[in-house]
Protein backbone atom coordinates (compact mmCIF):
# COMPACT_ATOMS: atom_id res chain seq x y z
CA UNK A 1 0.00 0.00 0.00
CA UNK A 2 1.47 3.69 -0.90
CA UNK A 3 2.47 6.08 1.63
CA UNK A 4 1.19 9.63 1.78
CA UNK A 5 2.38 12.10 4.00
CA UNK A 6 -0.12 14.55 6.28
CA UNK A 7 1.27 18.07 4.44
CA UNK A 8 1.38 20.02 8.16
CA UNK A 9 3.33 17.51 10.31
CA UNK A 10 4.60 15.22 7.62
CA UNK A 11 3.54 12.36 9.40
CA UNK A 12 3.65 9.02 7.31
CA UNK A 13 0.50 7.20 6.56
CA UNK A 14 -0.20 4.30 4.85
CA UNK A 15 -3.23 4.34 2.52
CA UNK A 16 -4.93 1.65 1.20
CA UNK A 17 -5.50 1.80 -2.93
CA UNK A 18 -8.92 2.63 -2.63
CA UNK A 19 -8.46 5.51 0.00
CA UNK A 20 -5.27 7.27 -2.28
CA UNK A 21 -7.30 9.75 -3.93
CA UNK A 22 -9.65 10.86 -1.11
CA UNK A 23 -6.43 11.29 0.99
CA UNK A 24 -4.98 13.62 -1.67
CA UNK A 25 -7.74 15.59 -2.53
CA UNK A 26 -10.62 15.82 0.38
CA UNK A 27 -7.28 15.16 3.40
CA UNK A 28 -5.23 17.03 1.61
CA UNK A 29 -2.19 14.79 1.85
CA UNK A 30 0.99 14.77 -0.20
CA UNK A 31 3.35 12.53 -2.51
CA UNK A 32 6.69 13.60 -0.40
CA UNK A 33 7.76 14.63 3.17
CA UNK A 34 6.98 18.20 3.50
CA UNK A 35 9.35 18.65 6.24
CA UNK A 36 12.69 20.43 5.83
CA UNK A 37 15.73 17.42 5.07
CA UNK A 38 17.24 17.15 8.81
CA UNK A 39 20.23 19.11 9.81
CA UNK A 40 23.53 17.34 9.49
CA UNK A 41 24.66 17.22 13.44
CA UNK A 42 27.20 19.60 14.23
CA UNK A 43 30.64 18.52 15.39
CA UNK A 44 31.55 20.53 18.35
CA UNK A 45 30.14 23.59 17.64
CA UNK A 46 31.95 25.36 14.54
CA UNK A 47 30.62 28.07 12.60
CA UNK A 48 29.33 26.50 9.07
CA UNK A 49 31.84 26.90 6.19
CA UNK A 50 32.18 30.43 4.55
CA UNK A 51 34.17 29.75 1.84
CA UNK A 52 37.69 28.45 0.47
CA UNK A 53 40.76 30.66 2.06
CA UNK A 54 43.08 31.76 0.03
CA UNK A 55 45.71 31.51 2.87
CA UNK A 56 48.69 33.75 0.76
CA UNK A 57 46.19 36.20 -0.98
CA UNK A 58 42.95 37.12 1.55
CA UNK A 59 42.94 39.94 3.84
CA UNK A 60 43.41 40.03 6.96
CA UNK A 61 39.34 40.08 7.52
CA UNK A 62 38.88 37.29 5.10
CA UNK A 63 41.56 35.07 7.14
CA UNK A 64 39.70 35.76 10.21
CA UNK A 65 36.22 35.59 9.03
CA UNK A 66 37.14 31.89 7.05
CA UNK A 67 39.43 30.76 8.90
CA UNK A 68 37.50 32.30 12.54
CA UNK A 69 40.85 32.99 13.96
CA UNK A 70 41.65 36.12 16.40
CA UNK A 71 42.83 39.02 14.69
CA UNK A 72 46.05 38.21 16.33
CA UNK A 73 46.42 35.38 14.75
CA UNK A 74 45.17 36.28 11.33
CA UNK A 75 47.67 39.22 11.41
CA UNK A 76 50.50 36.77 12.29
CA UNK A 77 49.05 34.49 9.70
CA UNK A 78 49.51 37.51 7.54
CA UNK A 79 53.22 38.47 8.47
CA UNK A 80 54.64 34.90 7.91
CA UNK A 81 53.55 34.08 4.60
CA UNK A 82 53.93 32.86 1.88
CA UNK A 83 52.60 29.04 2.80
CA UNK A 84 52.75 26.28 0.53
CA UNK A 85 51.66 23.41 2.75
CA UNK A 86 50.06 22.77 6.39
CA UNK A 87 53.25 21.82 7.68
CA UNK A 88 54.59 25.32 6.78
CA UNK A 89 51.48 26.54 8.94
CA UNK A 90 51.72 24.60 11.63
CA UNK A 91 55.59 25.46 12.07
CA UNK A 92 55.04 29.10 11.93
CA UNK A 93 52.11 29.68 13.83
CA UNK A 94 51.39 26.53 16.32
CA UNK A 95 48.57 28.06 18.25
CA UNK A 96 46.25 27.07 15.77
CA UNK A 97 44.61 23.58 14.83
CA UNK A 98 45.72 23.53 11.40
CA UNK A 99 44.39 19.97 10.71
CA UNK A 100 40.94 21.11 11.37
CA UNK A 101 40.88 23.92 8.76
CA UNK A 102 43.07 22.32 6.46
CA UNK A 103 40.06 21.39 4.41
CA UNK A 104 39.28 25.25 4.25
CA UNK A 105 43.00 26.56 3.03
CA UNK A 106 43.77 27.06 -0.59
CA UNK A 107 47.55 27.79 -1.35
CA UNK A 108 47.35 29.79 -4.23
CA UNK A 109 50.67 32.36 -4.51
CA UNK A 110 49.64 35.86 -4.25
CA UNK B 1 -39.13 -10.22 0.88
CA UNK B 2 -39.05 -10.20 -2.65
CA UNK B 3 -38.51 -7.54 -5.04
CA UNK B 4 -41.50 -5.92 -6.27
CA UNK B 5 -42.51 -6.31 -9.76
CA UNK B 6 -44.67 -3.86 -12.40
CA UNK B 7 -45.30 -3.70 -15.78
CA UNK B 8 -42.11 -2.38 -16.53
CA UNK B 9 -40.26 -5.79 -15.30
CA UNK B 10 -40.33 -7.05 -18.93
CA UNK B 11 -38.44 -4.37 -20.28
CA UNK B 12 -34.66 -5.30 -21.00
CA UNK B 13 -32.79 -3.01 -18.64
CA UNK B 14 -34.97 -3.78 -16.03
CA UNK B 15 -34.46 -7.58 -16.39
CA UNK B 16 -30.41 -6.80 -16.87
CA UNK B 17 -31.13 -4.51 -13.25
CA UNK B 18 -32.78 -7.31 -11.94
CA UNK B 19 -30.07 -9.87 -12.61
CA UNK B 20 -27.27 -7.94 -11.73
CA UNK B 21 -28.67 -6.64 -8.39
CA UNK B 22 -29.23 -10.92 -7.45
CA UNK B 23 -25.38 -11.45 -8.46
CA UNK B 24 -24.65 -8.46 -6.53
CA UNK B 25 -26.16 -10.02 -3.24
CA UNK B 26 -24.29 -12.92 -4.15
CA UNK B 27 -20.77 -11.29 -4.83
CA UNK B 28 -20.86 -8.77 -1.81
CA UNK B 29 -19.30 -9.65 1.09
CA UNK B 30 -18.88 -6.83 3.32
CA UNK B 31 -22.32 -5.20 3.10
CA UNK B 32 -23.61 -8.95 4.07
CA UNK B 33 -22.48 -7.89 7.59
CA UNK B 34 -23.17 -4.21 7.75
CA UNK B 35 -25.60 -2.02 8.53
CA UNK B 36 -27.50 -0.40 5.70
CA UNK B 37 -30.21 2.25 4.86
CA UNK B 38 -30.61 4.16 8.61
CA UNK B 39 -31.30 7.87 7.04
CA UNK B 40 -34.14 7.84 4.46
CA UNK B 41 -33.96 10.36 2.00
CA UNK B 42 -32.74 11.90 -1.60
CA UNK B 43 -29.30 12.02 -2.02
CA UNK B 44 -26.31 13.17 -4.64
CA UNK B 45 -22.56 12.14 -4.97
CA UNK B 46 -20.75 13.47 -1.71
CA UNK B 47 -23.93 13.96 0.58
CA UNK B 48 -23.68 12.85 4.14
CA UNK B 49 -25.58 11.12 5.73
CA UNK B 50 -25.97 11.57 9.55
CA UNK B 51 -25.11 8.62 12.33
CA UNK B 52 -26.30 9.97 15.80
CA UNK B 53 -26.58 7.05 18.81
CA UNK B 54 -26.54 8.18 22.75
CA UNK B 55 -23.31 7.64 24.16
CA UNK B 56 -22.53 5.18 26.77
CA UNK B 57 -23.53 5.63 30.25
CA UNK B 58 -22.95 3.85 33.58
CA UNK B 59 -25.04 3.25 36.43
CA UNK B 60 -24.21 3.74 40.21
CA UNK B 61 -25.01 1.75 43.24
CA UNK B 62 -26.76 4.40 45.15
CA UNK B 63 -26.76 4.66 48.74
CA UNK B 64 -29.38 7.46 49.49
CA UNK B 65 -28.35 7.85 52.49
CA UNK B 66 -25.15 8.98 52.02
CA UNK B 67 -25.35 10.75 48.92
CA UNK B 68 -28.18 11.58 46.23
CA UNK B 69 -27.26 10.33 42.69
CA UNK B 70 -26.02 12.92 39.84
CA UNK B 71 -28.05 13.67 36.74
CA UNK B 72 -26.18 14.59 33.45
CA UNK B 73 -27.75 15.29 30.54
CA UNK B 74 -27.02 12.73 27.88
CA UNK B 75 -24.40 12.90 25.66
CA UNK B 76 -24.67 12.07 21.41
CA UNK B 77 -21.78 10.90 19.61
CA UNK B 78 -22.52 12.55 15.97
CA UNK B 79 -20.40 11.14 12.54
CA UNK B 80 -21.39 10.69 9.28
CA UNK B 81 -21.24 8.39 6.20
CA UNK B 82 -20.47 10.16 3.11
CA UNK B 83 -22.00 8.90 -0.24
CA UNK B 84 -18.16 8.85 -1.90
CA UNK B 85 -18.39 6.51 -4.40
CA UNK B 86 -20.89 6.60 -7.68
CA UNK B 87 -19.56 3.07 -9.33
CA UNK B 88 -19.63 3.61 -13.03
CA UNK B 89 -19.27 1.00 -16.04
CA UNK B 90 -20.37 1.81 -19.12
CA UNK B 91 -20.62 -0.50 -22.42
CA UNK B 92 -21.39 -0.34 -26.03
CA UNK B 93 -23.33 -2.60 -27.62
CA UNK B 94 -23.81 -2.65 -31.30
CA UNK B 95 -26.95 -3.84 -33.53
CA UNK B 96 -25.12 -6.19 -35.57
CA UNK B 97 -23.66 -8.23 -32.80
CA UNK B 98 -25.32 -11.78 -32.47
CA UNK B 99 -27.22 -11.82 -28.92
CA UNK B 100 -28.22 -15.31 -29.58
CA UNK B 101 -31.18 -15.46 -26.71
CA UNK B 102 -32.20 -12.37 -25.08
CA UNK B 103 -32.25 -14.72 -21.93
CA UNK B 104 -28.41 -15.34 -22.28
CA UNK B 105 -27.86 -11.61 -23.00
CA UNK B 106 -29.74 -10.60 -19.80
CA UNK B 107 -27.63 -13.20 -17.56
CA UNK B 108 -23.96 -12.45 -19.06
CA UNK B 109 -24.45 -8.43 -18.70
CA UNK B 110 -25.59 -8.64 -15.18
CA UNK B 111 -23.38 -11.56 -14.04
CA UNK B 112 -20.18 -8.74 -15.79
CA UNK B 113 -22.36 -5.34 -13.81
CA UNK B 114 -22.45 -7.20 -10.58
CA UNK B 115 -18.44 -8.12 -10.58
CA UNK B 116 -17.97 -4.99 -11.85
CA UNK B 117 -19.56 -2.95 -9.38
CA UNK B 118 -19.02 -5.80 -6.39
CA UNK B 119 -15.46 -5.89 -6.44
CA UNK B 120 -14.47 -2.26 -6.06
CA UNK B 121 -17.72 -1.85 -3.28
CA UNK B 122 -15.88 -4.96 -1.03
CA UNK B 123 -12.70 -3.47 -1.54
CA UNK B 124 -13.58 0.20 -0.65
CA UNK B 125 -15.58 -1.17 2.46
CA UNK B 126 -12.24 -3.29 3.37
CA UNK B 127 -9.85 0.07 3.02
CA UNK B 128 -11.92 1.69 5.71
CA UNK B 129 -10.81 -0.98 8.77
CA UNK B 130 -7.72 0.40 7.80
CA UNK B 131 -7.88 3.98 7.10
CA UNK B 132 -6.11 6.01 9.84
CA UNK B 133 -4.89 9.49 9.41
CA UNK B 134 -1.88 11.52 10.88
CA UNK B 135 -3.38 13.36 14.41
CA UNK B 136 -1.69 15.41 16.76
CA UNK B 137 -2.94 16.19 20.50
CA UNK B 138 -5.27 15.10 21.79
CA UNK B 139 -7.97 12.55 19.45
CA UNK B 140 -11.63 10.76 20.40
CA UNK B 141 -11.35 7.93 18.60
CA UNK B 142 -15.38 6.84 17.83
CA UNK B 143 -15.78 6.15 14.06
CA UNK B 144 -12.44 4.73 13.55
CA UNK B 145 -10.79 2.00 12.06
CA UNK B 146 -10.03 -1.35 14.67
CA UNK B 147 -7.18 -1.24 17.07
CA UNK B 148 -8.30 -4.42 18.29
CA UNK B 149 -5.98 -7.52 17.22
CA UNK B 150 -6.02 -10.90 17.74
CA UNK B 151 -3.46 -12.99 15.65
CA UNK B 152 -2.51 -16.41 15.41
CA UNK B 153 0.97 -17.44 16.48
CA UNK B 154 2.97 -19.93 17.20
CA UNK B 155 5.14 -21.19 19.78
CA UNK B 156 8.09 -18.58 18.57
CA UNK B 157 5.56 -15.93 17.81
CA UNK B 158 5.78 -16.17 14.23
CA UNK B 159 2.18 -15.76 12.58
CA UNK B 160 0.49 -19.19 11.22
CA UNK B 161 -2.44 -19.87 8.87
CA UNK B 162 -5.58 -18.52 10.24
CA UNK B 163 -7.09 -21.03 12.64
CA UNK B 164 -9.26 -20.72 16.13
CA UNK B 165 -7.38 -18.70 18.34
CA UNK B 166 -7.22 -15.72 16.16
CA UNK B 167 -10.65 -15.17 16.08
CA UNK B 168 -11.44 -15.60 19.84
CA UNK B 169 -8.81 -13.44 20.49
CA UNK B 170 -10.59 -11.19 18.53
CA UNK B 171 -13.49 -11.88 20.37
CA UNK B 172 -11.85 -11.33 23.32
CA UNK B 173 -10.86 -7.48 22.73
CA UNK B 174 -15.01 -7.20 21.46
CA UNK B 175 -15.77 -8.85 24.54
CA UNK B 176 -13.55 -6.03 27.17
CA UNK B 177 -15.15 -3.34 24.75
CA UNK B 178 -18.62 -4.22 25.35
CA UNK B 179 -19.69 -5.24 21.94
CA UNK B 180 -23.33 -7.22 21.56
CA UNK B 181 -22.20 -11.05 21.37
CA UNK B 182 -24.43 -11.47 18.50
CA UNK B 183 -24.40 -10.42 14.77
CA UNK B 184 -20.75 -10.64 15.06
CA UNK B 185 -18.75 -11.61 11.75
CA UNK B 186 -15.37 -12.05 10.24
CA UNK B 187 -14.48 -11.94 6.96
CA UNK B 188 -11.20 -13.51 5.99
CA UNK B 189 -8.85 -14.02 3.25
CA UNK B 190 -9.77 -17.14 0.93
CA UNK B 191 -5.98 -18.82 2.07
CA UNK B 192 -7.55 -18.33 5.98
CA UNK B 193 -10.48 -19.74 4.92
CA UNK B 194 -8.76 -22.68 3.20
CA UNK B 195 -7.03 -23.64 6.17
CA UNK B 196 -9.89 -22.56 9.02
CA UNK B 197 -12.29 -24.29 7.40
CA UNK B 198 -10.58 -27.16 6.50
CA UNK B 199 -9.49 -27.82 10.13
CA UNK B 200 -13.25 -27.50 11.18
CA UNK B 201 -15.19 -29.00 8.87
CA UNK B 202 -14.62 -33.03 10.00
CA UNK B 203 -14.92 -35.66 7.48
CA UNK B 204 -14.08 -39.32 8.09
CA UNK B 205 -14.52 -42.64 6.87
CA UNK B 206 -16.18 -43.32 3.52
CA UNK B 207 -17.40 -39.69 3.40
CA UNK B 208 -13.63 -38.40 3.27
CA UNK B 209 -12.41 -41.00 0.10
CA UNK B 210 -15.48 -40.41 -2.00
CA UNK B 211 -16.51 -36.51 -1.08
CA UNK B 212 -12.72 -35.34 -0.82
CA UNK B 213 -11.84 -32.33 1.54
CA UNK B 214 -11.44 -30.05 -1.24
CA UNK B 215 -15.17 -30.52 -2.19
CA UNK B 216 -16.15 -30.23 0.91
CA UNK B 217 -14.48 -26.80 1.40
CA UNK B 218 -15.81 -25.69 -1.88
CA UNK B 219 -19.48 -26.58 -0.19
CA UNK B 220 -18.03 -24.34 3.42
CA UNK B 221 -17.22 -21.98 1.74
CA UNK B 222 -20.22 -20.78 0.31
CA UNK B 223 -22.14 -18.04 2.35
CA UNK B 224 -21.66 -17.47 6.18
CA UNK B 225 -20.50 -19.94 8.79
CA UNK B 226 -20.89 -19.67 12.50
CA UNK B 227 -17.42 -20.45 14.34
CA UNK B 228 -16.32 -19.40 17.63
CA UNK B 229 -19.15 -16.68 18.18
CA UNK B 230 -18.61 -15.33 14.52
CA UNK B 231 -20.25 -15.83 11.02
CA UNK B 232 -17.37 -16.03 8.97
CA UNK B 233 -17.40 -15.64 5.63
CA UNK B 234 -14.55 -15.32 2.67
CA UNK B 235 -13.26 -12.37 1.05
CA UNK B 236 -11.29 -11.24 -1.89
CA UNK B 237 -10.41 -7.84 -1.05
CA UNK B 238 -8.35 -8.87 2.38
CA UNK B 239 -5.68 -6.89 2.32
CA UNK B 240 -1.68 -8.18 3.32
CA UNK B 241 1.18 -6.37 4.85
CA UNK B 242 4.60 -5.63 3.33
CA UNK B 243 7.26 -4.93 5.33
CA UNK B 244 9.50 -1.62 4.99
CA UNK B 245 12.79 -2.56 3.73
CA UNK B 246 14.32 -0.78 6.60
CA UNK B 247 13.31 0.82 9.53
CA UNK B 248 16.43 3.16 9.90
CA UNK B 249 17.09 5.85 6.82
CA UNK B 250 20.55 4.66 6.43
CA UNK B 251 21.80 1.02 7.96
CA UNK B 252 19.29 -2.14 6.75
CA UNK B 253 17.16 -3.15 9.98
CA UNK B 254 13.67 -5.24 10.60
CA UNK B 255 13.77 -4.38 14.74
CA UNK B 256 14.82 -1.29 16.57
CA UNK B 257 15.04 -1.34 19.87
CA UNK B 258 12.29 -0.13 22.68
CA UNK B 259 14.05 2.52 25.01
CA UNK B 260 10.78 3.37 26.87
CA UNK B 261 7.36 3.27 27.00
CA UNK B 262 5.09 5.07 28.81
CA UNK B 263 1.33 5.34 29.03
CA UNK B 264 -0.07 8.04 26.60
CA UNK B 265 -2.92 10.76 27.15
CA UNK B 266 -3.92 12.22 23.69
CA UNK B 267 -5.73 9.30 22.51
CA UNK B 268 -9.23 8.91 24.67
CA UNK B 269 -13.00 6.97 23.86
CA UNK B 270 -15.36 9.65 22.09
CA UNK B 271 -18.05 7.20 23.69
CA UNK B 272 -17.68 8.40 27.20
CA UNK B 273 -18.63 11.89 29.03
CA UNK B 274 -15.68 11.40 31.32
CA UNK B 275 -12.16 11.44 29.78
CA UNK B 276 -11.25 7.72 29.49
CA UNK B 277 -8.18 6.54 27.33
CA UNK B 278 -8.47 3.84 24.94
CA UNK B 279 -4.72 2.67 26.36
CA UNK B 280 -1.99 4.04 23.64
CA UNK B 281 1.27 3.63 24.96
CA UNK B 282 3.87 5.55 23.67
CA UNK B 283 6.96 3.28 22.95
CA UNK B 284 10.47 5.67 22.66
CA UNK B 285 12.85 4.06 20.36
CA UNK B 286 16.01 3.85 19.70
CA UNK B 287 16.99 4.74 16.33
CA UNK B 288 20.83 6.63 15.59
CA UNK B 289 20.18 7.30 11.50
CA UNK B 290 16.30 8.21 12.08
CA UNK B 291 13.33 6.22 11.37
CA UNK B 292 12.64 5.54 7.77
CA UNK B 293 9.77 7.61 6.41
CA UNK B 294 8.51 4.19 5.75
CA UNK B 295 6.97 3.13 8.83
CA UNK B 296 3.77 4.69 8.55
CA UNK B 297 0.52 5.75 10.66
CA UNK B 298 -1.89 2.89 9.94
CA UNK B 299 0.87 0.35 9.37
CA UNK B 300 0.70 -2.96 11.95
CA UNK B 301 3.71 -3.04 14.48
CA UNK B 302 4.72 -6.12 15.72
CA UNK B 303 6.34 -5.78 20.01
CA UNK B 304 8.13 -8.76 21.15
CA UNK B 305 11.94 -10.88 20.45
CA UNK B 306 12.50 -13.69 17.69
CA UNK B 307 10.86 -16.44 20.35
CA UNK B 308 7.64 -14.42 21.40
CA UNK B 309 5.34 -12.07 20.36
CA UNK B 310 4.66 -10.16 22.88
CA UNK B 311 1.78 -7.74 21.13
CA UNK B 312 0.86 -6.11 17.53
CA UNK B 313 -0.72 -2.75 17.19
CA UNK B 314 -1.69 -0.39 14.83
CA UNK B 315 0.86 2.81 14.60
CA UNK B 316 -1.67 5.66 15.66
CA UNK B 317 0.99 8.63 15.86
CA UNK B 318 4.95 8.45 14.75
CA UNK B 319 6.92 11.75 16.33
CA UNK B 320 10.10 12.58 15.02
CA UNK B 321 10.87 15.55 17.31
CA UNK B 322 14.03 14.15 18.41
CA UNK B 323 15.32 12.18 15.26
CA UNK B 324 17.13 9.38 17.05
CA UNK B 325 14.35 8.68 19.57
CA UNK B 326 11.06 8.32 17.51
CA UNK B 327 8.15 8.14 19.50
CA UNK B 328 5.87 5.66 17.92
CA UNK B 329 2.26 5.35 20.37
CA UNK B 330 -0.08 2.28 19.60
CA UNK B 331 -2.11 0.08 21.54
CA UNK B 332 -0.68 -3.25 22.13
CA UNK B 333 -2.48 -6.23 21.79
CA UNK B 334 -1.02 -9.95 22.97
CA UNK B 335 -2.51 -12.41 19.81
CA UNK B 336 -4.45 -13.50 22.48
CA UNK B 337 -6.89 -10.25 22.45
CA UNK B 338 -5.68 -8.95 25.40
CA UNK B 339 -4.90 -4.81 25.97
CA UNK B 340 -1.47 -4.85 27.74
CA UNK B 341 -0.39 -1.95 29.70
CA UNK B 342 2.99 -0.27 29.84
CA UNK B 343 4.29 -2.49 32.22
CA UNK B 344 3.95 -5.30 30.03
CA UNK B 345 6.42 -4.45 27.56
CA UNK B 346 9.93 -5.03 28.53
CA UNK B 347 12.16 -2.10 27.01
CA UNK B 348 15.18 -4.10 26.30
CA UNK B 349 14.21 -7.10 25.41
CA UNK B 350 11.14 -6.39 23.55
CA UNK B 351 11.66 -5.36 19.92
CA UNK B 352 9.71 -2.99 17.73
CA UNK B 353 9.05 -3.94 14.29
CA UNK B 354 6.69 -3.88 11.47
CA UNK B 355 6.65 -7.60 9.75
CA UNK B 356 4.79 -9.31 6.84
CA UNK B 357 1.26 -10.17 7.23
CA UNK B 358 -0.35 -12.28 4.79
CA UNK B 359 -3.84 -12.06 5.96
CA UNK B 360 -5.53 -8.97 7.45
CA UNK B 361 -8.57 -10.52 7.96
CA UNK B 362 -11.28 -8.00 9.35
CA UNK B 363 -13.63 -8.76 12.17
CA UNK B 364 -16.89 -6.41 12.98
CA UNK B 365 -20.15 -6.34 14.69
CA UNK B 366 -22.40 -5.38 12.60
CA UNK B 367 -23.56 -2.44 13.80
CA UNK B 368 -20.06 -1.11 13.31
CA UNK B 369 -19.73 -1.03 10.25
CA UNK B 370 -22.47 1.53 7.91
CA UNK B 371 -23.34 1.32 4.78
CA UNK B 372 -25.62 3.86 2.69
CA UNK B 373 -26.89 3.32 -1.11
CA UNK B 374 -29.15 5.74 -2.52
CA UNK B 375 -29.74 6.34 -6.14
CA UNK B 376 -28.75 9.48 -8.52
CA UNK B 377 -32.02 10.97 -10.37
CA UNK B 378 -32.89 8.95 -13.87
CA UNK B 379 -33.00 10.57 -17.09
CA UNK B 380 -35.74 12.76 -17.48
CA UNK B 381 -38.74 12.12 -20.18
CA UNK B 382 -37.36 12.39 -23.75
CA UNK B 383 -34.00 12.43 -22.77
CA UNK B 384 -33.79 9.80 -25.27
CA UNK B 385 -32.82 7.27 -22.61
CA UNK B 386 -34.46 4.34 -20.89
CA UNK B 387 -33.92 3.75 -16.93
CA UNK B 388 -34.46 1.20 -14.69
CA UNK B 389 -33.70 1.51 -10.39
CA UNK B 390 -34.01 -1.27 -8.26
CA UNK B 391 -33.20 -2.00 -4.79
CA UNK B 392 -33.14 -5.06 -3.16
CA UNK B 393 -35.45 -4.41 -0.15
CA UNK B 394 -33.29 -6.54 2.63
CA UNK B 395 -30.07 -5.88 1.79
CA UNK B 396 -30.95 -2.32 0.54
CA UNK B 397 -28.40 -2.52 -2.50
CA UNK B 398 -29.28 -1.03 -5.40
CA UNK B 399 -28.36 -0.55 -9.47
CA UNK B 400 -29.07 1.79 -11.95
CA UNK B 401 -28.86 0.42 -15.80
CA UNK B 402 -29.48 3.30 -18.08
CA UNK B 403 -29.60 2.89 -21.82
CA UNK B 404 -29.87 5.07 -24.52
CA UNK B 405 -27.98 7.93 -27.41
CA UNK B 406 -28.46 5.93 -30.00
CA UNK B 407 -25.39 6.17 -32.72
CA UNK B 408 -27.11 5.22 -36.15
CA UNK B 409 -23.48 5.39 -38.03
CA UNK B 410 -22.09 2.79 -35.71
CA UNK B 411 -25.30 1.03 -35.00
CA UNK B 412 -24.74 0.98 -31.27
CA UNK B 413 -25.97 2.26 -28.33
CA UNK B 414 -24.72 3.12 -24.86
CA UNK B 415 -25.54 0.94 -21.84
CA UNK B 416 -24.63 2.36 -18.34
CA UNK B 417 -25.31 1.17 -14.80
CA UNK B 418 -23.99 3.28 -11.03
CA UNK B 419 -24.28 2.27 -7.65
CA UNK B 420 -24.53 5.77 -5.62
CA UNK B 421 -22.46 4.32 -1.98
CA UNK B 422 -20.80 5.33 1.12
CA UNK B 423 -19.49 3.22 3.45
CA UNK B 424 -18.45 4.35 7.06
CA UNK B 425 -17.17 2.41 10.57
CA UNK B 426 -19.52 3.68 13.14
CA UNK B 427 -17.28 1.85 16.61
CA UNK B 428 -13.93 1.21 16.29
CA UNK B 429 -15.16 -0.81 19.86
CA UNK B 430 -16.97 -2.63 17.62
CA UNK B 431 -14.36 -3.92 15.05
CA UNK B 432 -11.19 -6.05 14.86
CA UNK B 433 -8.05 -7.34 12.82
CA UNK B 434 -7.03 -11.28 12.78
CA UNK B 435 -3.78 -11.57 11.59
CA UNK B 436 -2.67 -14.90 9.89
CA UNK B 437 -0.45 -16.20 6.78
Amino acid sequence: MPILFDRVTGQPVQVHEMQVKKYRTKLGYVDYDPRPAPVPISNGGDAPPTGICKINIDSLKDLSDKLGLSTAEAKALKDNRPYTRVEDLMAKIPSVPWANLESKINYEAA
Amino acid sequence: MAPTFTANDSLLEVRIAQKALTQLNLVCMYPKVAVVDYEPGAFEVGNDVKIRRPKRRRAISLDPRVASGTFNEAGFFSGTVTLENLWFDGWLTYGIDPRQTIEKYIDETGSQMADSIGTPNDEYMNSLFTSWVATTGAVAVGANPPIAIGACVDSNGNLTSFNSSGLIGAGVAMDKENCPPDNRYALISPVAAGAFLQDAIAITGFAAASIGSGQAIEFGLKGLIPRFGFMVGMSNSITSQAAPTSLDTVSSVSTLAIASVAADTNFSYADYNSTTYIGAVNFTLTCPNGLNTNVAVGQIARIGTSSRATAFGVILRISTATATAPVITLVPFSPNGAKLLPNQITPGTDLFSVPNIGSINTVNHREGLLMAVRQIMEPSPGSGAVAASIVDPDTNLGIQVFRGNYDTGTVSEKNAYYMLTGSQISDFRKTALVLSL
